[in-house]
Parts: C-alpha cells; structure tokens; sequence
C-alpha cells in the first residue's frame, strides 16, 4: 500500500490541485492531511471541501482552530492576523462545520499523526532545531511520528539511548532499531527555500519514505490574493519558499 | 394597558392595571405594589416600561426576583410570565383587555410556599457554587463524567474530540460540535458542527444568548449553565 500524507495547504488551490493530480500519478491508496487547511490564502472553502473529500483523516492546525474563533489571534504575526481576520469572515457555514470534526491527532497502526508536535498538540509548540526533535521522542510510542505546522521538512530519526539524527536524504528507508519524527513540509506555503508544495509518501512494501515536491503555479494563487487584497508578504513569499 | 395580578399563596390580592412608565415592588407603603412580608426587600424590584417591552429589574434583594421560576437580576417580560417574590405570584400580562378574568389560572404557574422555599434553596446552592469556581459554571446533568466545570477563559469547546473543553457523547457528533463564547453582553453558545446538536431547553440553535439555568444538550450530554453575576 501507498500513502500520502500532506499538511499546511493554507488556503492554497493551485497548490492543492496540483498535489492531487501527484497523488493519482504516485497511485496512492490512501491521503491523510495534517492541518492548517485554511488562513494566508485565497480559496479556503474550496480547499476544506477538496480536503474533505479527499482525505481519509483530517486533522486540525493552529489556523483551523483560529477560524473557528477558538483561539485569540494575537500571538499571531501581523500578517498571519490580517489573513485570519479576512479567513473568518469568508468562511461558510458548511467549511465550519467540516472544521469543527477535524482531528487532533490519529494513530494508524505504527505512525501517529499530529499537526504541531507529539509533546502538546494542542499547544501548537514549534519543533525549530534538533533539541526540540530530541526531545519530542519521548512524547510517542510509535515508530513513526509525521506532523507539519513548520513548513520546513525534514526527516529524523533515533536509536534507542543515542542521539537524533537529522536525514540528508529525501527518502529513507525505515528501519528496526530507528524511530522517525518526520515534518512532511507544506503544500501551500513552503518556507525552505523551494516554492514547490511537499507531502510525504509511505510505501508499506518498501518500508520507505519519501518526501515529494511537487511544481504548480503560484503565479495564478498570487494573483487571487492580490484581488483580495491579502498582505502584500504572505503574496511574495510563495515565490521563493521562504 | 400593562396589567399586573398579584396573588398570595394562590389568592389574588391585587389587579393592577398602570399606564406609569415605572412600577415598583416592595415591603414599605411607598412602592407601587406593596407586598408585605419579611421576605420582601424594601425596594426588591421594579418594572420598567418602555416602548415595547417591560423589564423586571430586582435591585439586588436578599431573596431574588423569580421570573418563572428562574432567578434574575434583569429580565424582559414576556405576556403571561410569572414572577415572584417571597411568597406571592404576580402574572404579567401586556394588555389588560385581552386577559380576560384575572381570576382564571390560564397556565400560569402558581408557587407554594415549598416551591418557593426549593427555589431558594437550590439558588442558595448555586451561589456557593459559583463562589467557589469564581466564574460561570457548566453542571453536568447527563451522559457527562464531571459534576461541573468552570468557565474561566473567553472560549470554550464541547465535543467529542481529545481537543474539546468539555467532552460530550453522541452519535454522529462533531469533534468540536460547539463553542460557548464570553462577549461583552454575556455568554453565547454557537453550534458549529452539525446542525441540529446543540439544543437549549429542548430547542436547537445555531447560536444563543445564554441565560441564568439554561439547559444545555450537545449529542447525549446534558449540562446546566449557571452564571455568574458577581
């Protein structure tokens, strides 16, 4: 079996369109989505709708929560808060009650699944450096940990009393005496550098993993935000993935 | 014309028909309606008529203004309400006219001193109730594993999900089925998950300005809402 795993769509159509049209080339069996489908971007109800029918399990981001009007928004960034703002009041009702089922964090069988960390999902903590990882070993029991809420992918794994190691790969094969934390990086805002959207294949058969980009066309979300009149910086930084 | 009827243990004493703006209620002669009992505050309450509606105001009295068996401290009357205070009964009505004989119990509920003294007790319990949290409180009343649960921050969650609040049971619930939200003019409480899961004394709502003794259903869980007023 092949699964897909993609996380922080954000709003972003095209990238989602073009994730989509990946997922049915690699032949995935089954998508699972890790948060954040809304807020920074333009098209957030055709995103949940796509989102939903899409996706075997649905969890909830940060920004998902915040459109509820569940969280205050003022430890968000300025920009972060005026794409919220304009976020709840285009929302519809039917993208609110999809939202509100979203999950918080998901097991299927040896890989748990959270948006922000195993530690405290509910507490949308970074993980930024490789302390962070370290410690958030402690806090699953599964093999394999994948989350997003970061934008920046990256594969780590452990050996049992040794020290994290982060993969230069981009795939890796899993094996016995490792467990893997692994961000699966951003379909509508990447922020490593590469513009392109990432999501994350498993492949149960080859035990693998293996984090995918995928080209699509930002120019066409840049100008669906600046109709809207979104922040200037969030239209800006999709072009160069940072 | 505003008619108000006022009754003791049952017997009316009083029809009161007014065109005053404000009506007073309370033990000395000088209010509009006297009720002369102990358990009468001095000034205990007031009604104040304006355009198109009448509210009960109780001026903070040691015993409560009732109004359907509810405590309030503010409360727009609705026709045939009843409220009370110590032992007697006073009906609303809007019109005098239409009321026909006030002597008719058309549904109106009458307190026996029992009742009267249930009402207390349990407003005396949820006083101390809410003394002790310092905020608003949830009950929990059915199909829910705590007895109460303060509101102390602005938002809320009740669902079914690991991220809710306050955990509620059912089928086909959403994992955050609704929010009760903190605004300047009081507690709301906003469905946002499937329509038709959250109810308020039996109605489903898809947002509601919650009141004092509500009963608050999401899925199979039952809670009662008690504010805080202090």
């Amino acid at each position: 079996m092949k699964y897909g795993f993609f996380s922080d769509v954000h709003a972003n159509l095209e990238a989602l369109k073009a994730c989509i049209v990946d997922f049915r080339s690699e032949k995935l069996d089954k998508v699972y989505f890790l948060g954040d489908a809304v807020g920074y971007g333009p098209n957030p109800d055709e995103c949940v709708k796509l989102i939903n029918e899409i996706a075997e399990v649905k969890l909830m981001g940060n920004h998902d929560y915040a459109a509820l009007g569940l969280m205050e928004t003022e430890y968000f960034n300025q920009y972060a808060a005026e794409s919220m703002g304009w976020t709840k009041n285009s929302i519809s009702e039917k993208t609110i009650e999809i939202m509100s089922d979203f999950e918080l964090a998901y097991v299927i069988g040896e890989i748990l699944l959270v948006h922000s960390s195993p530690r405290e999902p509910e507490n949308w903590h970074y993980i930024l450096d490789m302390e962070d990882a370290e410690e958030n070993f402690d806090f699953f029991t599964e093999k394999i940990c994948l989350l997003g809420h970061t934008h920046r992918p990256y594969i780590v794994y452990k050996a049992e009393s040794e020290n994290a190691i982060l993969s230069n790969d981009t795939e890796v094969v899993i094996e016995g005496k490792y467990r893997y934390l692994v961000n699966i990086g951003s379909v509508g805002q990447p922020r490593d550098g590469d513009p392109r959207s990432c999501y994350l294949i498993y492949d149960s058969e080859e035990e693998s993993i293996r984090l995918k980009r995928v080209q699509y066309d930002v120019k066409s979300t840049q100008k669906v935000m600046a109709k809207i009149g979104l922040p200037e910086y969030l239209i800006d930084r999709l072009a160069v993935g940072r | 014309m505003p008619e108000i009827i006022v009754k003791y243990e049952d017997k009316v004493i009083e029809k009161f028909i007014t065109e005053k703006k404000r009506v007073t209620i309370g033990r000395t002669p000088d209010n509009d309606i006297v009720l002369d009992n102990r358990g009468v505050s001095r000034r205990h309450a007031q009604i104040e008529f304006g355009e198109n509606q009448a509210v009960i105001i109780d001026n903070e009295s040691l015993n409560g203004t009732f109004v359907n068996s509810r405590r309030v401290s503010e409360e727009i009357l609705k026709d045939n309400d009843a409220i009370t205070i110590g032992k007697y009964t006073m009906t609303y009505h809007v019109n005098a006219e239409k009321s026909g004989s006030p002597f008719e119990a058309d549904g109106t509920m009458v307190l026996q001193t029992k009742k009267q003294r249930e009402l207390l007790a349990k407003d005396e319990r949820n006083r101390q109730l809410l003394a002790e949290a310092g905020a608003s409180v949830l009950l929990g009343e059915a199909g829910v594993d705590f007895d109460q649960y303060a509101i102390n921050r602005n938002v809320i969650t009740i669902g079914k999900s690991a991220i809710a609040n306050v955990k509620a049971k059912g089928f086909f619930l959403s994992g955050i089925q609704a929010k009760i939200v903190f605004e300047e003019d009081g507690f709301w409480i906003v469905n946002l998950g499937k329509k038709g899961k959250t109810k308020i004394n039996g109605e489903e709502i898809d947002r509601y300005q919650l009141r004092n003794d509500d009963i608050i259903q999401v899925g199979k869980s039952v809670y009662r809402f008690i504010e805080n007023r202090m």
